[in-house]
């Protein structure tokens, strides 16, 4: 027996050899890789991230494909797994740039999304990423052009808020304990200080944190008007303001990020939720192009996930890129990234931001927020951001 | 921290506390009885409060019809994972400990696919708030403090004043003795285990109101519950009394001085010092 | 063929198809490979701990002292991989034995809990230590280097990583077959028989642990520099656990199980990238090696051998021992 183990090894390694060689591949493909969370806590915007993707590249393909110097494509998603776990979206993002030779991506996530920065710039592939992450839409990466709008973007919230809502004036913030939480604070925190708001209280959280009563009573001590939760899953956000109404807040709650506001309202109870203000995720009323949108989401996937209408960027983007470049080079559609105007489902899209990150990589468009009544997020207000 | 922020602190610290017992009552007693730490114990927890999401949330049973059913059904799955995983590994307490950490994995895994990815939530039984010493607490959280003390009596005298009790405490002393007495030791530890997890079920089945459901949320209670039956003496019902007091105390207090890491960091490190100082916790028995 | 002569020439030619892997197989493959070594360093790692008879589920905080000291000597101080990959060892040996000078008199699970109890005190020391981990922004780490050059491709990180696990198998399989391997083994076995021997109990478990921290902190150092980013998240009781599992699925009773577990498990869930039932698959994998092969993969060639060979007319099969 003993001398059988190291066969098992050389079997298991040879196994795995004979599957190496790479498959023929076909010329006529566009393999568009997708690195996700599709199991585990964070699958919510994972499969809507992966859903929306093949949508639009489906739709495409059923007219034929997409024209790329007089060739027809077909569009292919290649998706993988990362489980939001840095090790697993490292190992993902190298299967997809050199087993499946991929080179065009979409990286859900802040710290996976960082963790392979230098990954993603060595192999001069193109990343459509969907993150919240200080650093990650800037010069030293050019093949970037992050595809969701990120705090500096939203924050443009508070103008309307200022001008709607006169009557509040002390902000407290809780933000989850990580890159993305300390980005999307130190962001909004500044803002709304240069409006004229006071920031009473900053806290932090462990994602895996369902007790906030301590940390609620440190922050109601300071009698906000308003909490803001930016960057806080919708699990945890339904469950400080559960906690924070029992407590005797009175006040509001904003969220300026993507938020599953049923997932909130059911956990806090309707009533608790009420007039609660939040980026994206929009239920009604629903513009004309967002419905047919819904139709068509829900035709494919069974399931509605309003979390797909804002995830469908990367892809809208890659196949307007790709149009005006009429190349498969992704330095070439790098370039008609910069440039190219396409639509989006809220509107007309371009990638911007020069002024504020010093490359024009961010996805710029008429933002959508919406206020919470009756455990339902009703539009409010389409909003341009602060920088173009 | 002013005097009065400490006595509200102290106030929702008991309320975690009693929380935290009812997850460690049931991994203290299959300590107790076979050695082994039931590493399961949360999956087990989540469980419990999926069954009350469908069966009193999306089918309308009443509340406490849902409790009950809730205990049974997982505690013949105890039943069942003593049958089919601890008797074949024949008590060896490491292949027994990996075994329950691959059905953990297991069931939060195909806990996505079966529940769906959203976090869940089951309305409220109980509604309305009190004031305690200055500080808001919701009635659903007080409640916790009478069922979990009916669980804690209930098990005081199932353990005490029945014969299965007796046969349980008999293996708890000495295994061959209570054998060669006529115990049926493989089913007094298939007792056991569906005894553990029906009491994990009944910590899931009264959290889920008051929390959120996903395929993951045993995992924290489950680190507490490890903390506090270390901190008590493994095997010790009043040690996981006393420890899940302390710890919610501990983690309420210096989670309002100082966030809530700080206070994590702490309960680990307190252990640590403990169980240098007192091997086997502070009611523990040696082994 | 002597079974020892067997052995070696197997190995041989494990180690030669490794050689040649960056020649014949993709980037990709050199990349998986490079963290399945890893793995086999951790598990190898905790072989002597086990052997032992301590129930260790702590290495995940060993390997995370080991990442952050060289992630951070090499990016603060600009120390060379070579010392700074030393360096993280050594301190995740002398807190190995600072934590387990005094856990000596726990046994059994109390042991157990206290190593889960470090892994989270080191995880949330690693995550609220802002200033200078960066706690859970993550830590970027700059690439190996080896005598000054910096080993930037692929390639040259798989070789160090090879190289790595070699060097840390031999010196573990050595110890294992010297008379020290023995005393362990002895230990585990019959703790108070080894005592009444005459046999220092205390003084071997502890150099059992120490060694395995030291070695889960090579782990780390590499795994710093190789995947170049550090999140104290990942370092927690899951990891930790890996560990451990990696050991019993690949079977205790042979210095090859932990290696074959590690690899195993590791590269099972290479098929199911794409497929949101990876981690069931993986987990119902592990039940039932567990349920069904008590002693470990490694005995899996052995018995399917008593299978074939079940009448006794074969003289060359010997009944498949735990060695």
């Amino acid at each position: 027996m003993k001398q059988s183990t190291p066969f098992t090894l050389v079997g298991l390694l040879a196994a795995v050899l004979l599957g190496s060689s790479p498959g023929a591949e076909a010329a006529d493909v566009i393999k568009f890789g997708v690195s996700t969370p599709l199991s585990g806590p964070a699958a919510p915007w994972g499969i809507p991230h992966k859903g929306a993707t093949e949508l639009i590249f489906d739709e495409i393909n059923s007219q034929g494909g997409l024209e790329v110097g007089g060739k027809k494509y077909k569009l292919e998603v290649v998706a993988y797994d990362h489980k939001y776990v840095i090790a697993e979206g490292a190992a993902t993002v190298n299967r997809l740039i050199a087993k499946d030779s991929v080179k065009f991506i979409s990286i859900l996530g802040g710290t996976v999304v960082k963790a392979v920065e230098e990954t993603v710039n060595e192999s001069r592939v193109l990343n459509l990423p969907l993150a919240y992450a200080d650093g990650l839409v800037s010069p030293r990466n050019p093949y970037t052009f992050h595809s969701f709008p990120s705090p500096p973007e939203t924050v443009t919230f508070w103008n309307w808020i200022k001008q709607h809502h006169p009557n509040i004036k002390r902000v407290a913030s809780i933000t989850p304990n990580d890159d993305t939480g300390w980005w999307s604070l130190k962001v909004e925190t500044k803002y709304v200080a240069t409006l004229g708001y006071e920031v009473v209280a900053r806290e932090f959280f462990e994602r895996v944190v369902t007790d906030f009563n301590p940390l609620l009573l440190r922050v109601l001590a300071q009698k906000p008007d308003i909490i803001s939760v930016l960057a806080a899953p919708a699990g945890s956000v339904g469950l400080i303001i559960k906690q924070a109404r029992v407590l005797g807040y009175k006040g509001r709650f904003i969220h300026i990020g993507q938020m599953d506001t049923s997932v909130v309202a059911g956990i806090a109870g309707k009533e608790n939720v009420e007039g609660t203000w939040v980026h994206g995720y929009v239920q009604t009323p629903l513009p004309e192009k967002v419905k047919n949108w819904q139709a068509r989401y829900t035709k494919k996937h069974g399931e509605w996930n309003a979390t797909s209408i804002d995830f469908a960027n990367p892809a809208f983007a890659f196949v307007a890129a790709v149009k005006k470049a009429q190349s498969l080079d992704p330095k070439r559609i790098a370039e008609a990234l910069s440039t190219v105007e396409f639509e989006n489902l809220w509107g007309k899209a371009h990638f911007g931001g020069k002024d504020y990150y010093g490359i024009g990589n961010q996805i710029i468009y008429p933002m959508p927020f919406s206020e919470v009544k009756d455990g339902v997020a009703h539009l409010v207000a389409q909003l341009s951001p602060p920088h173009n | 921290m002013t005097a009065a922020l400490l006595v509200q602190s102290a106030v929702i610290g008991l309320s975690i506390g009693s929380i935290y017992i009812l997850m460690a009552l049931g991994l203290t007693l299959m300590f107790g009885m076979m050695h082994i730490i039931n590493f399961a114990h949360g999956a087990v927890y989540m469980l419990g409060a999926f069954a009350i999401y469908y069966v009193y949330f999306q089918w309308g049973a009443p509340y406490f019809a849902a409790f009950v059913l809730a205990m049974l059904l997982l505690g013949a799955f105890g039943y069942l994972v003593e049958r089919s995983i601890y008797r074949p590994i024949k008590g060896g307490v490491e292949p027994t400990l990996v075994a329950l950490l691959a059905l953990t994995t297991l069931l939060q895994a195909a806990g996505y696919p079966v529940f769906g990815t959203l976090d869940k939530h089951v309305p409220p039984v109980f509604s309305g708030t009190r004031n305690v010493l200055g500080v808001m607490i919701s009635v659903e959280r007080l409640m916790i403090i009478p069922i979990a003390g009916a669980l804690v009596v209930g098990l005081y005298l199932f353990i005490n004043k029945t014969r299965m009790g007796a046969a349980m405490r008999a293996i708890e002393q000495d295994k061959e003795a209570a054998a060669l007495q006529g115990v049926n030791v493989n089913v007094i530890n298939g007792l056991a285990f569906a005894v553990g997890f029906a009491l994990a079920a009944a910590a899931g089945a009264l959290m889920a109101p008051i929390f959120k459901l996903d395929p993951m949320m045993g995992e924290q209670p489950l680190l507490k519950a490890f903390i506090i039956i270390i901190l008590g003496g493994l095997g010790s019902i009043p040690g996981a009394i006393l420890g899940g007091l302390i710890l919610g105390l501990i983690d309420s207090i210096v989670a309002t001085a100082l966030g809530a890491e700080p206070a994590f960091l702490l309960s680990f490190v307190f252990i640590i010092l403990l169980l240098l100082w007192r091997p086997t916790g502070l009611f523990g028995h040696a082994l | 063929m002597p079974s020892n002569a067997r052995a070696a020439t197997v190995f041989v030619a494990v180690v030669a198809l490794l050689i040649a892997l960056p020649f014949v197989g993709g980037d990709y493959y050199i990349y998986l490979f490079a963290l399945v070594f890893i793995n086999v360093i951790l598990a190898a790692s905790l072989r002597p701990s086990l052997t032992c008879g301590q129930l260790n589920i702590g290495h995940s905080a060993f390997m995370c002292i080991g990442a952050y000291t060289s992630a951070l000597l090499a990016k603060n101080l600009g120390v060379p991989f070579e010392v700074s990959l030393l360096c993280g060892a050594l301190l995740a040996a002398v807190v190995g034995l600072a934590i387990g000078y005094p856990s000596l008199r726990l046994r059994g699970v109390y042991f157990a809990m206290v190593t889960v109890a470090f892994v989270e005190a080191i995880r949330l020391i690693a995550s609220i230590w802002v200033p200078l981990t960066r706690g859970n922004a993550g830590l970027s780490v700059p690439k190996p280097s080896l005598l000054g050059m910096s080993l930037a491709t692929r390639t040259s990180q798989y070789y160090l990583a090879l190289v790595l696990m070699l060097i840390v198998l031999v010196i573990l399989y050595k110890l294992e077959r010297s008379r020290l391997g023995l005393v362990w083994k002895s230990i585990g076995m019959a703790e108070n028989l080894a005592q009444s021997l005459g046999v220092d109990i205390a003084n071997h478990k502890l150099l059992a642990f120490t060694l395995g921290c030291f070695f889960a902190g090579v782990a780390g150092a590499f795994y710093a520099h190789f995947i170049r980013f550090l999140f104290p998240p990942e370092f927690g009781f899951l990891l930790a656990t890996n560990i451990l599992v990696y050991n019993f699925v690949g079977g205790r009773g042979h210095f090859a199980g932990p290696v074959v577990g590690a690899v195993f498990l590791s590269l099972l869930s290479e098929p199911f990238r794409g497929s949101p039932y990876e981690t069931i698959f993986f987990s119902i994998v592990m039940l039932l090696t567990i349920l069904f092969l008590p002693g470990g993969l490694i005995t899996l060639p052995g018995k399917l051998a008593g299978l074939r060979r079940w009448r006794p007319t074969s003289g060359t099969y010997a009944p498949p021992a735990s060695a």
